[in-house]
């Protein structure tokens, strides 16, 4: 007779009245149990909640850990009693009695193990070992994923005979169910963590070193003499483009930082310094970049403060970058920078075709591009101002735009100055 | 004031164009690929009068290369600038030059270490 046919031949008998309560808790351990990303704590979550749902005097969690090709089993959690309790067995073979747990097989259930087929003969505890809890009703479900990995298996005990019934096992074998999508679950966004990872390491190394390769060559080239102009403007453009390429890979690097688990936003070290300088050196920089056209600027003030020089650089840029490309050719791009009362204002500027409305509302949002205004000089991710405005938030400062056709179209940065 | 400059990159395009920009403007480039053989070259002979030393490199990388020429008297002296993608990553101690490499800024700081 196998445990299962052991069990059910007493069901009648024993089962005894069950309710809604345990159906609400099943429920409410679902639901925590889908909100959870942590393995350690989905297990314990798991295991205390199903120890209380089955009345068991304890219960454990056994996980399967991969050893070198062979599978073993280490305790986990403990449920109900003080872990020590476990001291005797914490790496337990697999025994006629735990095979099936063990090998994901089917539900184990007895009334009373001491009677069961087989218990004491296993070496080397030959039944509990010395000092273990005593143990007659014996409930093991095994949890496994739907790719037929075993995960671990939960063991709950209690020192009576005939405590669990066939109800606690379709409860639990439920619960093992959805603890084991949970797990998957988080698995695959370690995964993705780990994935995550390696191409920030791709991007930041990888990636950058063969453009660093072109911007050296290129620069050393333009420093020829005797250069022919044709030559000049050739080196000229692959300058842009491996600048506008690293620009564009410097994006991507922000912004999977920006949304990994652990991100609470882009990471700023601020120093004293004057924003008009650091706003001066990006304005004079872009006038290479973009020799034909006019950027007027407009400094009221030494805009003394605290900021991270380099993100501030880059905001700058990719604002007035944005208005250069989305500018009337003929119009100069307008860039104003003042201070009032402990805080620095901004304004980027130029006049072209305007930003509609709707399309203002996700502005900031990565990936997004006004689609109408795009021309054969706006090539990039679309992620230039979604990157600005997070190191704008980082300064604890706010940016908007206003379009308008009578106006043209405005962007407005307020950053508190700090203590200098 | 030695016109000479070790150049320390896995990338070898990234040092044969450094060595090409280097030695027009006079410059003696030795180059090696990570830390380990620049280790070498320091330790062999006539020392440069600057290192510029990348961080992530195989077999032994920046931090380890700093870590032991931190701890050395003679070599701790040589000016050095870090040239790294990953500029967050450096050590607080040091030069950094972000890359990809601005020329003016690197010729200015081997200007400096070496003399014009």
């Amino acid at each position: 007779m196998n445990s299962r046919d052991l069990s059910l031949s007493r069901r009648a008998d024993r089962e005894p009245a069950r309710g809604e309560p345990r159906i609400a808790a099943l429920l409410r351990t679902s639901c925590a149990l889908a909100a959870e990303l942590d393995f350690d704590r989905l297990v314990k979550i798991l295991t205390d909640e199903a120890t209380a749902l089955c009345r068991a005097q304890f219960g454990a969690f056994f996980c399967n850990v991969k050893a070198d090709g062979s599978e073993a089993y280490a305790l986990h959690t403990v449920s109900g009693v003080d872990r020590s309790a476990f001291a005797g067995f914490p790496m337990p073979t697999k025994t006629a009695i735990f095979a099936p747990t063990f090998d994901g097989q089917h539900v184990v259930r007895f009334d009373d193990v001491t009677q069961a087929p087989g218990y004491g003969r296993n070496p080397p505890h030959k039944g509990m070992p010395a000092g273990h809890l005593a143990v007659r009703s014996y409930l093991a479900i095994p949890v496994v994923a739907r790719d037929g990995e075993v995960i671990g298996g939960l063991f709950f005990g209690h020192s009576q005979a005939g405590v669990f019934h066939t109800e606690d096992e379709e409860l639990l074998t439920a619960l093992a169910a959805q603890a084991a999508v949970a797990i998957e679950r988080e698995r695959a966004g370690e995964a993705r963590e780990r994935f995550r990872r390696l191409f920030l390491s791709m991007l930041g190394h990888d990636l950058r070193n063969p453009l660093g390769a072109i911007a050296i060559s290129t620069q050393m080239l333009q420093r020829l003499p005797d250069m022919p102009e044709q030559s000049r403007a050739g080196l000229q453009r692959i300058r842009r483009g491996t600048e506008r390429m690293t620009r564009m890979v410097q994006q991507l690097l922000d912004f999977a930082r920006l949304r990994s688990l652990d991100s609470s936003g882009i990471p700023v070290e601020r120093q004293s310094g004057d924003l008009d300088s650091i706003c001066r050196e990006v304005v004079e920089e872009l006038r290479t970049s973009y020799p034909d056209r006019r950027i007027e600027e407009e400094y009221e003030d030494h805009c003394s403060g605290r900021w991270d020089r380099d993100r501030m650089a880059q905001a700058f840029s990719n604002l007035v970058e944005n208005a250069l490309n989305h500018g009337k050719p003929d119009t100069p791009v307008h860039v104003r920078l003042w201070r009032r009362n402990g805080i620095v204002c901004g304004e980027v500027h130029n006049q072209g075709e305007i930003i509609p409305p709707a399309a203002i509302e996700d502005l900031f949002d990565p990936f997004r591009r006004v689609q109408a205004a795009r021309t054969a000089k706006t090539q990039g991710l679309g992620l230039g101002l979604f990157i600005t405005h997070q190191i704008v938030l980082a300064h604890g400062g706010t940016l908007f735009v206003v379009s308008s056709e009578d106006s043209g179209t405005t962007f407005r940065l307020s950053l508190p100055a700090e203590s200098e | 004031m030695k016109r000479s400059v070790l150049v320390v990159d896995d990338e070898e395009d990234v040092r044969e164009a450094l060595r090409d920009l280097l030695e027009q403007y006079g410059y003696k480039v030795l180059a090696a690929p990570n830390g380990r053989e620049a280790l070498n070259i320091l330790r062999g002979g006539d020392p440069p009068g600057f290192v510029l030393l990348d961080l992530i490199m195989p077999v032994m990388n920046g931090w380890e290369f700093l870590d032991i020429v931190s701890r050395d008297k003679e070599l701790s002296r040589i000016p050095l600038s870090i040239s790294t993608s990953t500029p967050d990553q450096a050590p607080s101690d040091h030069d950094v030059i972000p890359k990809p490499i601005d020329v003016d800024v690197l010729l200015e700081r081997i200007r400096i270490a070496c003399g014009a």
